[in-house]
């Protein structure tokens, strides 16, 4: 505990105005505006189906709205409690997800090829979502230098050894799509935190070399390869029938995006989507709904949404008061636009298909309450901007 | 530096973006509509057909077969995969589904079959794997089986394909081109009402084939089932009798060859048919044919190489030729039915009114120079002295029959043709068989139509006229006289009930599915009493021949002697030494039909017979049968009959019914119809004593 020790804590100015005028209202309307588009997309991509199976179509997007509540209150919380403070409560939280990820690898049950879910009751809770923010939380406190300094190379290895932990959980899961998110904020922070290029550079050669040891020795689960070799090779003769179902689900979302050409076909008018051609598209693939009934437009509007938020995002890192805020913005904006480019990328077929949801759209209950606690982290640091 | 990152990442994604939507060049509106419906066929369960007392002819077994939906395999990269992965389970070799997706014979509108008659477990597991086998259907369908045969294969027919030049014909009536038909027998006969309707389920599908819900459903409806008027145990009694009867005639000589030590070759016998009816109502009770099939091999169907392998030697066509409705024959002195009720109706001759039959027959006023003028008795050159008309039958006098021919020409009076048209020569009896033939009466008509067809069958010198040799000749049943066994059963059948030409029949009706087995689960019977009838056919009466009683009573005695009398000796007397006329007495007419070439190991041998003979009406069979190159009809024809009369006096002497033993693939001889039990009424006991 000595050595993973956060920095001594500051006394805390004593900055009480938090009203909701102070809060960035273009980044809350810009999450509104992705929220309302997801749950349109859910409709559309579920409603149809279960209506003709004859079961309620309203219970996806119903459920959604529900969880974007429960969200909206875990925002609230994340942006109310001092993240000086939190600094403080972040390697407990990182503990608790981190064992919750791990219990979860281990007792549950396979789905989708991976022991990912918790289920309680009619929920189920994905910790290695939860898992993301409090990555977050952990790297910006333990690199955060008020003093502005550059990153020394001891807690530069400190960072990736924390990171390592859930990451080697992740892989053996195997949850090969949400380890490339804990990659992709990890280097953020650590660029961001100004770690030497050449260390950097070092650790992704080696990550490099061993990913492709890993792979060519086939330790890794066959289910995980194919996901990241089904967009290298679409043309590939499946050999084993769950790389052919990616191979059909990369297929159709491709014809659903392609069909919807400039204006889409309208809502509730693909019919792709109407048909339910294109498995987990209320999830994973929602950006193939969009794609299909609003087309280029409204693709576009939508990447313009993620592309105003990631700005304001890291509008509000810049502003903050300190470098643990714009640390914990910089993790926030590098999970946002990781997650679009993968999960838009994975839909259109330039990207492995590997599960993680589109923020604020995708259906899924645990995605969506970190991601609006990632929110609550930003609004926190602007709420206590200088 | 995290803004440069973001950046080009949505500089990609645009980028994509715009390429999948602006400039992609497939929209795959058709396939995403086509295959989002899937249907079902449901085949529905053909009619069985039974004998009279519910012996089950054709029967049927569920089989699963698998199909593919064509526009999944529409490109070769899918076909590959999809049959790659598909021949595993199957157990088809790839090549032979490629085979399968060129061959033109399957419906291009419907799904591709892939594999019939797969293994429950097969089915199970494709079924289980929808998502991994797009497009693929097991669909549950019936297959025949025909659980006597290869008894009565001739009537109940075989199924198959539909033939690519009647396609439309079916396809209007509903029929879809993967689906098979009957093509001959009952089968092709009565297939409005075995088939049934087909049903079809249509179902909504997802991208990865699993049924999202079942959008419609139309049952299949069964066929009717449909009865036949055939004995089974009597039918099968008719064709190991006729075989042991060809058998037993190709051991034999001709008559000229027998008196000099059986020097010649034995007659050949390769054909024949026996048929029973019923003369009250036209009922026929069994009809064998030899050469013989069994239709079990077209069940999936026969190679002409396996045709050739079981039938080396024959016409590829001749075992599936029914002779009996199909085959025209000469009908030799069995024809003196007709030539005397025509005689008699033409007033030439009378019951009682004597003839002295010299042996030869000179037409009167005939010019010798140009015509052929005298006729000789086949059989007795020396004459039979002054006989009546029904010593004239019983020993089967030429010339007595001579002179009614030429009369009757002299006198320009076409009596015979019209007695033969009115016992059903020349014209379809009617019967509820497919490829029935009408066989020829002769007259001056048929000779010029004989003698313009290319090639002419008869010089045109000799189409020139009808004369009255060729009326003299028709009187003795040669000349350009040809019917088929049936037309003779039936003929003898109009005699024997009086003169009511009834028209046969092999079915009695049709009745609703479902009737039950009559020892359950045997499959073998379904109970009779339990027939649940939509339609009996009527009997019908086609003709009258008027016979007055005493007309009748003076033929009756005439066929009796033929097989009764010692003297004066009837032509058959020897044969039906040993039959127990008591028990059955029966009357007939031995036939001896001259081949054109006059040789004699060609000759066909014909009988027909009736039975009881107690007066008109009172008959309840008529046998007749006619064999191939087999030599007199007392020979050869005659043994077979009196043998059908043997059972039907005493049915004990028939071999039990037994379900037949599953078809042999591998079989190079024709499936075999058993042993008769007894041969004894086979037996003649001096060959050189008969004489047609």
């Amino acid at each position: 505990m000595a050595i993973l020790a956060p920095a001594p804590s500051v006394s805390l100015p004593r900055r009480t105005d938090v009203s909701l005028r102070r809060l960035d209202w273009s980044i809350l309307l810009t999450v509104a505006g992705l929220c309302g588009a997801g749950l349109i997309a859910i409709y559309s991509a579920t409603g149809p189906i279960r209506r003709l199976g004859g079961l309620d179509p309203y219970y996806y997007m119903q459920r959604q709205a529900l969880f974007m509540g429960v969200a909206v209150i875990v925002m609230m919380l994340a942006a109310v409690i001092d993240y000086r403070r939190l600094r403080e409560w972040a390697l407990f939280l990182f503990g608790v997800t981190t064992v919750l990820l791990l219990t979860v690898t281990i007792l549950a049950e396979t789905r989708s090829g991976i022991r990912a879910w918790f289920v309680i009751g009619p929920f189920q809770l994905q910790p290695s979502e939860l898992a993301k923010v409090t990555l977050i939380l952990v790297l910006a406190s333990f690199v955060a230098s008020d003093r502005g300094e550059d990153l020394p190379f001891p807690g530069f290895v400190r960072a990736l050894g924390l990171m390592a932990i859930p990451l080697v959980i992740l892989i053996y899961q195997p949850d090969v799509g949400t380890a490339s998110v804990f990659v992709a904020i990890t280097m953020a922070i650590l660029l961001v935190a100004k770690a030497n290029p050449r260390h950097i550079a070092l650790v992704t050669g080696l990550a490099l070399f061993s990913a492709v040891l890993v792979i060519s020795t086939g330790s890794l689960p066959g289910y995980g390869i194919s996901r990241l070799t089904t967009f290298v090779d679409q043309d590939q003769v499946a050999t084993d029938d769950a790389t052919e179902a990616l191979l059909l689900q990369a297929q159709k979302s491709q014809e659903a995006i392609a069909g919807g050409e400039l204006t889409g076909r309208g809502f509730m008018q693909g019919p792709l989507t109407k048909g339910g051609y294109v498995p987990e598209q209320h999830t994973d693939f929602v950006f193939s709904a969009v794609g299909e009934q609003f087309g280029l437009l409204g693709c576009a509007g939508i990447l313009a949404l993620y592309a105003i938020l990631i700005v304001r995002v890291l509008r509000v890192a810049q502003i903050s008061r300190d470098h643990l805020g714009s640390l914990l913005c910089c993790g926030v904006a590098a999970a946002l636009l990781w997650h679009v480019f993968q999960n838009v990328g994975m839909t259109m077929g330039i990207m492995p298909i590997t599960g993680i949801p589109l923020p604020f759209i995708s259906y899924g209950g645990s995605s969506t309450i970190a991601f609006f606690a990632m929110i609550g982290l930003v609004q926190n640091v602007y709420l206590r901007r200088l | 530096m995290l803004g440069i990152v973001a950046v080009s990442l949505f500089a990609t994604l645009f980028a994509r973006l715009w390429y999948l939507q602006m400039m992609s060049p497939e929209r795959l509106d058709q396939q995403v509509q086509t295959s989002r419906i899937r249907h079902v066929q449901l085949a529905p369960m053909r009619g069985r057909i039974f004998d009279r007392h519910g012996m089950v002819l054709a029967d049927n077994r569920r089989v699963l077969s698998v199909t593919i939906d064509r526009a999944e395999i529409r490109s070769e990269d899918d076909r590959t995969r999809l049959f790659t992965r598909l021949s595993g389970p199957l157990e088809v070799p790839v090549e032979e589904l490629e085979a399968h997706y060129t061959d033109v014979e399957y419906d291009p509108y419907l799904p591709l079959p892939l594999a019939d008659d797969v293994p429950e477990t097969t089915a199970i597991y494709l079924g289980e794997r929808r998502e991994d086998y797009p497009g693929v259907e097991v669909s549950e369908g019936w297959q025949r089986v025909y659980r006597f045969a290869p008894l009565a294969s001739h009537i109940v027919g075989y199924m198959g394909a539909i033939p690519e030049d009647s396609a439309d014909a079916y396809r209007s009536q509903g029929y879809k081109l993967n689906e098979r038909v009957g093509k001959a027998g009952v089968e092709q006969q009565y297939e409005d009402q075995l088939r049934g309707e087909p049903g079809q389920i249509t179902y909504e599908v997802d991208a990865r084939n699993r049924i999202i819900r079942e959008v419609s459903r139309r049952d299949p409806v069964p066929g009717n089932d449909v009865v036949l008027t055939l004995d089974l145990q009597l039918q099968q009694h008719a064709e190991q009798t006729l075989q042991q009867g060809l058998r037993e005639a190709r051991t034999r000589c001709p008559f000229d060859a027998l008196v000099a030590g059986c020097a010649g070759p034995a007659f050949e016998a390769p054909a024949g048919s026996v048929v029973v009816e019923d003369p009250r109502n036209g009922q026929i009770l069994a009809m064998a044919t030899y050469p013989t099939f069994d239709n079990r091999w077209f069940v999936q169907g026969i190679t002409n190489k396996k045709i050739n392998e079981l039938y080396p030697e024959a016409d590829k066509q001749a075992p599936f030729v029914n002779r009996a409705v199909s085959s025209p024959f000469q009908m030799g002195s069995t024809f003196k039915l007709v030539s005397t009720v025509a005689g008699l109706q033409s007033g030439i001759i009378t019951p009682g009114s004597p003839y002295n039959d010299q042996g030869r027959y000179q037409i009167p006023d005939c010019d010798v120079a140009k015509f052929k003028c005298i006729f000789k008795n086949a059989g007795r050159a020396r004459g039979s002295g002054t006989i009546s008309l029904a010593t004239a039958l019983t020993v089967s006098s030429d010339t007595y029959y001579y002179r009614i021919g030429a009369e009757l020409q002299l006198g320009q009076n076409p009596a015979l043709q019209d007695v033969a048209r009115q016992f059903g020569f020349g014209s379809d009896s009617g019967i509820d068989l497919p490829a029935e033939i009408s066989g020829t009466v002769p007259d001056a008509e048929l000779k010029r139509r004989l003698s313009q067809r290319i090639p002419p069958v008869i010089s045109p010198d000799e189409g020139r006229g009808y004369f009255v040799g060729d009326n003299v000749l028709f009187a003795i049943g040669q000349g350009l006289l040809s019917a088929t066994p049936l037309q003779l059963t039936n003929a003898y059948a109009t005699f024997a009930n009086g003169g009511n030409r009834m028209r046969p029949m092999v079915a009695l009706g049709v009745v609703r599915p479902g009737t039950p087995d009559l020892v359950p689960g045997d499959g073998g019977r379904v109970n009779p009493f339990k027939f649940d009838w939509i339609e009996e056919f009527p009997t019908e009466v086609k003709a009258q021949v008027p016979i007055n009683a005493d007309w009748w009573n003076t033929m009756n005695r005439g066929f009796s002697g033929v097989v009764a009398s010692r003297r004066p000796f009837g032509t058959a007397v020897r044969t039906f030494e040993g039959y127990n006329h008591d028990a059955l007495p029966i009357a007939g007419k031995t036939g001896t039909a001259q081949d054109a070439a006059q040789e004699g190991n060609k000759d066909d041998s014909l009988f027909a017979a009736y039975g009881p003979n107690g007066g008109p009406g009172t008959a309840q069979w008529t046998v007749a049968a006619v064999v191939e190159d087999a030599g007199f009809g007392a020979w050869a024809a005659a043994p077979i009959v009196k043998c059908m009369f043997t059972a039907l006096a005493d049915p004990t002497r028939m071999a039990p019914l037994h379900q037949s033993e599953p078809l042999d693939k591998t079989a190079t001889t024709p499936t075999p119809v058993g042993a008769m039990p007894d041969t004894s009424c086979m037996a003649i006991n001096d060959l050189r004593a008969q004489a047609d």
